[in-house]
């Protein structure tokens, strides 16, 4: 009721529905006599917004309108005739028939007693009116248009031009003098049409741009025509190869007399073009970075944000530059315009060095109080990239995102924060005591019940590897006192895996399941009798197989099997879950699990249906901890390699994946990144061969089945001693954008061994060593 | 008593204007927009290439405001001469006197156009235009091979002009505006 209220008070929009079928057959008001100008403009209105909203015309309904139409040229209403010209354009798209126009639209372009405007309309519908046979005609008129005295027409023809440079660019390629004439034309619109005219028509000719870029330069005057000439100029750029060349060198002087020029646009299309180039040294883009320094204080907002986007993106590769900015940026954090202040703080928060990280969260804290929620997800994922980055500071970001879990806030923000928190403890060992402990804080006063059950999970799995487990036990068990049924559930069975990890604590947790027992959910009694049993076994087997052992279970197995046990119709024998896990096993030990939900064996051997099962963000870190993990986290090693640092963060990463035993000469585990257009293969080796030293390692890798994969680079490590590890990378390409080849990769580990205290010019013998193939899958895309 | 009459029509003229909407088709290079440039401007432009489509234009004579369409006549446009000539208050069909092999296509889209239901009635104006070329067709000899005498239902004229020469445009016009008030009559040629 409430809602259909609100419906009636609201006034509806002039033209919110209405019907196509019923504009049709008003058109015919157009024939009307003498013409009703102001109904033909509403009814000429109606029909384009039916158009834009979507609806179609079929070619009959396009000639009716059109021939109906026809008859308003005869009114020389400025309105209407401007309305006619638009709705010729857009009729063009449904039937041939507009060409019909073309003689009027002609003459309406060369008559002498319209003001410019219809003129430069007219010529800008001509060419959607007209067919190929005409331009012949049109020619001569076009020509004479673009040195027109009047700017509107002569934009206008150049722009047609522009156009018409599909369809027959060799009539437009004789306009060279025409074009001359316009490109020193004392408007800057034609100016700048001019110019664009003219890239297009040598746009596949580099010599021949940068030619016109040179020619150009002085005799510009249109802010417009600069920032066009500064797209070109980097098309020139980037296209040389010899960073030197005289043309490269004075196309960069251009660039640079652009930081100074005196129209904002101009400058900051130099800065973001100077910034966006990746061959320039942080010593030629200091220039551009003061510029936009000069921009941070601006009072229009247009330029501040211009001005922080561009920073930002620089940030990433010269974070030290940038952070020449940092008290102007530091200024825009409180800016008013909150897309502004984002960018502001997560510039600095990329520009951050080890040593003002803590100064800057606590400068941060301060105005976080001020922000919208999505604002602060924002500033919690800049905060996670800059811990990945900077491990050892995970102190100072641990503390100030528990005071964000302290604050009230959204759903949203909370979780960001929760797995950043998750995503630090796993990637920095250090870090987990103390992000635990926050954990534990959080779910003391927490109202989202999926959060809670994400923590309660979480705790289960890394709370007993903590110093005192017990010091968790307690938040888990007020869980079970305090909150809902699906949150109790929850934190049964995070107890339950503290006592099958900590054998000593299996005495008290008995004693808390007990108590459970009397609990007035039947989930929650269920889950405590199962897991009571299972202890008191005080079987390690079978703790390992029930609690510790998670089963996997593939939902879409599942699914594809359900739905075929309900086709056959066979319904004597009761559907076997079995089959199901036996089969998503098999399937999980082929994908090293990545990308497959954990469920707890008690879900799957009792009723599933009223717990949520909570998406499990740390998935197989038990299986993880089998495999000898990598010295650090994966994420650090590729950020210290400059050629990958620079892509950013990577969509996904897989698990490590042993390629070798645990226990060979050369044992080697695979991480793989996998980003927009790359995968990058992380190989951590090992040398486990005393008085041995390994060189110039690498990995090559051959495209077996993985089609869309191609070779781009390959990292090597350069040395390693005995008992320590390094990495080497490989990265592909994927060739198709947007593609996710998937396949098999066969990899051989080259490098060369020489005795460990042999001289460092010792080259040592190649040698080459077989590694187990390693399959990229869809799964890891996702 | 003209005297009167005179200012009678002027008084009219004060208060009535008449409309009057006019559709000039025929095959290409018949002399159509040099007609209408004749109409408007009492004098030919010796520049006119082929009309693509159709031309508006609008004439005032007298106390008549007059809007003429003119109508390409390549054969691609041919067959929306009848969308032009719905509702309009006269038909004017130009054809080239002085080219006599193209007068049985001339006649056969004549025919043609004016057997559409939708323009039954509507008064049509044949015009044999270039007669200051040697060897045109005369009016009577029009009447004749345009078959005009079939035509029935509506009024219907020939005359024989000069659309470059500006010969019996007078005569045209005044046709016009006495027929082209939609007076139904018989079929007088003449």
């Amino acid at each position: 009721m409430e809602y259909k209220k609100n419906e009636e008070d609201e006034q509806p929009l002039p033209l919110q529905n209405i019907d196509k079928i019923q504009v049709l057959q008003e058109s015919r008001v157009f024939n009307e006599s003498p013409i009703k100008t102001r109904h033909c403009v509403f009814l000429i209105t109606k029909i384009l917004y039916c158009l834009g909203q979507g609806e179609t015309l079929s070619e009959m309904e396009a000639n009716d309108i059109f021939f109906n139409m026809i008859k308003l040229f005869a009114s020389e209403d400025t309105k209407l005739r401007r309305m006619l010209y638009l709705s010729i354009r857009e009729l063009s798209s449904y039937t041939d028939q507009v060409f019909a126009a073309s003689n009027s639209l002609l003459k309406d372009m060369n008559s002498n007693h319209l003001t410019d405007d219809y003129k430069a309309n007219a010529i800008r519908t001509l060419r959607t009116a007209t067919d190929v046979s005409m331009f012949g005609a049109l020619d001569r008129h076009l020509k004479q248009a673009i040195v027109d005295q009047s700017p509107s027409i002569a934009s206008a023809a150049l722009v047609t031009g522009l156009h018409l440079t599909d369809v027959n660019l060799d009539m437009v390629r004789k306009w060279t003098n025409e074009l001359q004439s316009a490109l020193k034309s004392q408007y800057h619109m034609v100016q700048y049409h001019a110019i664009a005219l003219s890239y297009k028509l040598r746009h596949n000719d580099a010599l021949a741009v940068s030619k016109l870029v040179s020619s150009n330069i002085s005799s510009f005057r249109s802010p417009l025509a600069h920032t066009l000439l500064i797209r070109f100029a980097v098309k020139v750029l980037q296209q040389e190869s010899n960073k030197d060349s005289e043309r490269s060198q004075s196309l960069f002087k251009y660039l640079d007399t652009c930081l100074t020029y005196r129209n904002d646009i101009v400058v900051l299309e130099a800065c973001k073009a100077i910034c966006k180039m990746d061959n320039l040294s942080s010593k030629e883009l200091t220039a551009a970075v003061t510029a936009l320094q000069s921009f941070l204080l601006s009072n229009r907002s247009i330029q501040r944000y211009a001005a922080i986007q561009i920073l930002n993106n620089l940030a990433i590769k010269f974070p030290s530059l940038v952070s020449l900015c940092n008290t102007e940026m530091e200024g825009l954090v409180s800016d008013a315009n909150r897309n502004i202040a984002t960018l502001a703080i997560t510039t600095l928060l990329k520009t951050g060095n080890e040593s003002n990280i803590d100064r800057l969260m606590r400068q941060i804290t301060k105005f976080m109080s001020d922000m919208p929620d999505e604002f602060k997800v924002i500033v919690v994922q800049a905060i996670r990239q800059l811990c990945y980055k900077y491990p050892s500071k995970y102190q100072s970001m641990l503390t100030f995102l528990s005071n964000g879990l302290r604050e009230e806030g959204s759903y949203d923000y909370k979780r960001s924060i929760v797995d950043t928190i998750i995503g630090i403890i796993e990637n920095i060992p250090d870090a987990m005591e103390n992000g635990v402990d926050y954990l534990c804080e959080f779910i003391e006063d927490c109202e989202f019940t999926l959060l809670l059950q994400q923590v309660l999970h979480f705790l289960g799995q890394v709370g007993p590897k903590c110093q005192k487990p017990s010091k968790c036990i307690r938040y888990v068990y007020n869980r079970v006192i305090l909150e809902s049924a699906p949150v109790r559930a929850s934190a049964v069975i995070a107890l339950a895996k503290f006592a099958a990890h900590v054998p000593s604590l299996r005495p008290s947790i008995d004693v808390i399941l007990q108590r459970t027992l009397q609990d007035n959910d039947d989930e929650v009694r269920d889950r405590a009798v199962f897991y009571l049993n299972v202890i008191r076994k005080e079987s390690q087997e079978e703790i390992k197989k029930y609690i510790l052992d998670p089963f996997v279970i593939n939902n879409d197995s599942l699914e594809k099997s359900l739905i075929r046990y309900v086709e056959s119709a066979e319904f004597e024998s009761p559907f076997d879950i079995e089959n199901v896990i036996h089969h998503s096993v098999t399937h999980t030990n082929s994908s090293s699990s990545s990308g497959v939900v954990v469920v707890d064996s008690s879900d799957v051997g009792q009723d599933t249906s009223s717990l949520p099962i909570t998406p499990i963000v740390a998935k197989d870190s038990l299986q993880q901890s089998t495999v000898s993990q990598p010295q650090e986290s994966p994420l650090s090693a590729l950020n210290k390699v400059p050629q990958l640092a620079k892509m950013g963060v990577p969509k996904k990463s897989s698990k490590a994946i042993a390629l070798t035993e645990a226990d060979a000469d050369y044992s080697v585990v695979c991480v793989k990144h996998v980003f927009e257009d790359f995968i990058v293969f992380q190989f951590n080796v090992k040398n486990n061969v005393q008085q041995q030293k390994l060189k110039n390692l690498h990995v090559e890798m051959n495209v077996k089945s993985a089609d869309g994969l191609e070779d781009d680079i390959m990292i090597e490590a350069l040395s390693l001693p005995f008992n320590a590890t390094a990495s080497t990378f490989v990265r592909m390409k994927i060739s198709e954008p947007g593609a996710q080849p998937v396949g098999k990769l066969s990899n051989t580990l080259m490098f060369s061994a020489c005795e460990a205290d042999a001289e460092s010019d010792d080259e040592g013998d190649m040698d080459e060593s077989d590694l187990n193939d390693i399959k990229v899958e869809a799964d890891d895309y996702h | 008593m003209d005297l009167i009459n005179r200012f009678l029509d002027w008084f009219k003229s004060l208060f009535w204007t008449q409309e009057m909407e006019l559709t000039l088709v025929g095959l290409q290079n018949a002399g159509k927009t040099t007609l209408v440039n004749t109409i408007s401007y009492g004098k030919m432009d010796e520049d006119t290439i082929p009309t693509v489509g159709f031309n508006m234009r609008k004439v005032s004579k007298g106390n008549v405001n007059i809007k003429l369409w003119d109508i390409g006549g390549q054969p691609k446009f041919r067959n929306m001469w009848e969308r032009y000539c719905r509702g309009v208050s006269a038909i004017i069909y130009v054809f080239d006197a002085s080219d006599r092999e193209s007068v049985p296509t001339a006649q056969k889209e004549l025919l043609e156009l004016i057997s559409k239901p939708s323009l039954q009635g509507t008064p049509l104006l044949v015009l044999a235009n270039k007669n200051d070329l040697p060897n045109a067709i005369t009016s009577q000899e029009a009447v004749e091979l345009m078959n005009l005498k079939s035509i029935t239902g509506r009024e219907v004229s020939c005359y024989s002009i000069s659309a470059k020469n500006a010969v019996n445009i007078d005569k045209t016009l005044e046709w016009l505006i006495k027929y082209g008030k939609k007076t139904s009559g018989g079929n007088t040629p003449k």
